[in-house]
């Protein structure tokens, strides 16, 4: 069990922050009205809680802690993680690039763009259970990254930790299933101001503890240049600075859970303002948890600590041990109170990351697969009875996935290569659909297709074909699969458009266009 | 390496200040956006103030 200076004082902060959060879901349970209440809170989110639920969403727990591993593991030159999303949010808010076509079209959810534009239900319907199954496998080792916080900042066994996490994610479920959109925008408002305030502080106090010039010289004895240089840094390099960058421009502008927000945003101009502000967001979500990563790498490597290094003083290579490092750090150098504040803060980050994704995919289960599939004759009523339960049916499976899934690389890029099975497909469409009048949906359909390839990517999927070894081999890894399926599938969906393309090309462009 | 040191330091510096500023204001602000958000859902969007200059409102 590792040394903390978490007391009852901090578990009292941490459960007066989770009664609390129930108590907003009941409330704001009145407001909603019908669908568009529900999944886009009445599109009526203005600037600064636009921004604040933006990156409220986005500087999650599970962020948290796959920056803080990367900075852990790569020293200071995991920034460039951080500065490239900032610098693609920044480039998609100054041009509107995707999500603003996307705000004037009205849609709730990507699929529905689907079959907007190319007028086809099916396409709907694949891509809906794509972009879900996904999103779902995504957000399958969140549950194992908050515990594995918790169990480090409060001291507490793992058994113990089981319990604590799946309670969260009830509480979850009661308000998300009660508030809908709502009270996801609440609850993302005061998790961001908690915790920003909270890591804020936490940096500080870091750089007190180990001091600037301590940490550079620190990096420089375990990672040499490599722990300030990206395209020197073991495991980086140009592939992966690229592959960075691309993510940066999906995770705000293709990404469900970010296009959302676009969706929910009272207008236009407010889509806009909102990228331009949150673009600091973005780069801050990775920066501050990675530097606190990099003083906790210094700090238990000068303290001669053996948990995270291996006997010639290397950063031990099991992702699951440097997933630790931040909060054991934080739980030996935070004082009482202000840790428990952290720590309702981070779990809050859990919950308001949970809150989003789980209502992002049981709205498009139900939105894109479900009601399409139905003819589109499902009621209102019907359709909130059915993301309510959808919301209980994917926490369900998440518990289960959770527990049994063997990480085997860092948490961050399993994120990257089960997200890609998705967006490798839906950057294609999205890209040639938005802004090339000639792409037909039997190319979108082969975009979707290409995109599914994404899954070899994962480790566990790696050997069961066994080409893990031919991979690692060939130093082939997950960037350069996931680069190489996003041209692919652009290409191909430009051959196949232009293949099938019959002269009256999707005239609903025009019909349901802006 | 000296240049990448002082590339992220200052960055990281940059970067803190900033976001400091904007959790100020976004704190503020938000809260305010909440209570037009409400007023909004209950069907008083009638009511509305100035557009924050949302000169492209769809």
């Amino acid at each position: 069990m590792p040394e903390t200076n978490f007391t009852a004082l901090d578990w009292i902060i941490v459960g007066a922050y989770l009664l609390g959060t129930v108590a907003i879901g009941l409330w704001v349970n009145r407001y909603i009205k019908g669908m568009g209440d529900f999944l886009v809170a009445g599109r009526s989110l203005r600037t600064r809680l636009g921004i604040a639920t933006m990156i409220g969403s986005e500087l999650g727990l599970v962020t948290a802690m796959f920056a803080a591993q990367k900075g852990f593991a790569s020293g200071f030159a995991a920034f460039h993680i951080g500065l490239m999303a900032g610098i693609a949010t920044l480039v998609v808010g100054i041009t509107g690039f995707i999500v603003v076509p996307l705000r004037r079209m009205g849609v709730m959810t990507i699929p529905e763009f689907y079959q907007k534009r190319f007028g086809s239900r099916r396409l709907r319907i694949f891509g809906g259970f794509v972009l879900a199954a996904a999103g779902i496998l995504n957000m399958g080792l969140f549950l194992r990254a908050g515990g594995e916080f918790v169990a480090g900042i409060t001291g507490i066994e793992w058994e113990a930790v089981k319990w604590v996490m799946s309670a969260m994610i009830l509480l979850v479920l009661v308000y998300t299933a009660l508030g809908g959109m709502v009270s996801v925008v609440i609850t993302d408002y005061v998790q961001f101001v908690v915790l920003s305030l909270g890591l804020l502080l936490a940096c500080v106090l870091a750089v007190v503890k180990v001091g600037w010039s301590n940490l550079v010289t620190g990096v420089e004895k375990i990672h040499g240049d490599g722990g300030f240089d990206p395209f020197a840094a073991d495991g980086v390099g140009g592939s992966y600075v690229g592959w960075m960058f691309f993510l940066g421009i999906i995770s705000c502008a293709v990404w469900q859970t970010a296009v959302m927000r676009a969706c929910a945003a009272e207008s236009v101009a407010v889509v806009r303002r909102m990228y331009i502000w949150s673009s600091l967001g973005f780069m801050i979500r990775f920066m501050i948890p990675q530097f606190i990563g990099i003083c906790a790498l210094v700090y238990f490597f000068q303290g001669g600590n053996e948990t995270f290094f291996d006997a010639t003083g290397t950063v031990s290579g099991d992702s699951s041990v440097t997933m630790r490092a931040m909060p054991v750090f934080l739980g030996q150098l935070l004082p009482m109170g202000l840790i428990g504040l952290v720590a309702a803060g981070m779990i809050a980050a859990f919950m308001s990351t949970h809150d989003t994704y789980l209502l992002c995919w049981a709205s498009v289960l139900t939105e894109d697969v479900v009601n399409p599939s139905r003819g589109g004759r499902m009621s209102q009523q019907a359709r909130l009875l059915l993301t309510r339960v959808l919301l209980f049916v994917i926490a369900g499976f998440l518990v289960i996935w959770g527990l049994w899934y063997e990480l085997g690389q860092d948490l961050w890029d399993y994120m990257a290569v089960s997200g890609s099975i998705y967006f490798t497909g839906a950057f294609a469409i999205l890209l040639l659909g938005l802004y090339w009048k000639g792409a037909t949906a039997a190319g979108a359909f082969t975009a979707l297709s290409v995109g599914l390839l994404a899954v070899v990517g994962l480790k566990p999927v790696q050997e069961l074909l066994h080409i893990a070894d031919f991979l690692k081999d060939n130093e082939i890894k997950g960037e350069h699969i996931g680069l190489s399926l996003a041209a692919f599938s652009l290409v191909a969906m430009v051959l196949v458009s232009l293949v099938t393309s019959n002269g009256c090309r999707d005239s609903q462009t025009q019909e349901h266009g802006e | 390496m000296n240049g990448w040191i002082f590339f992220w330091g200052g960055l990281l510096l940059v970067t803190l200040v900033f976001y400091s500023v904007m959790v100020v204001y976004v704190s503020l602000g938000g809260f305010k956006d909440i209570r037009q958000m409400f007023r909004s859902l209950s069907g008083n969007g009638e009511n509305k103030p100035e557009q924050e200059g949302d000169d492209e409102s769809h």
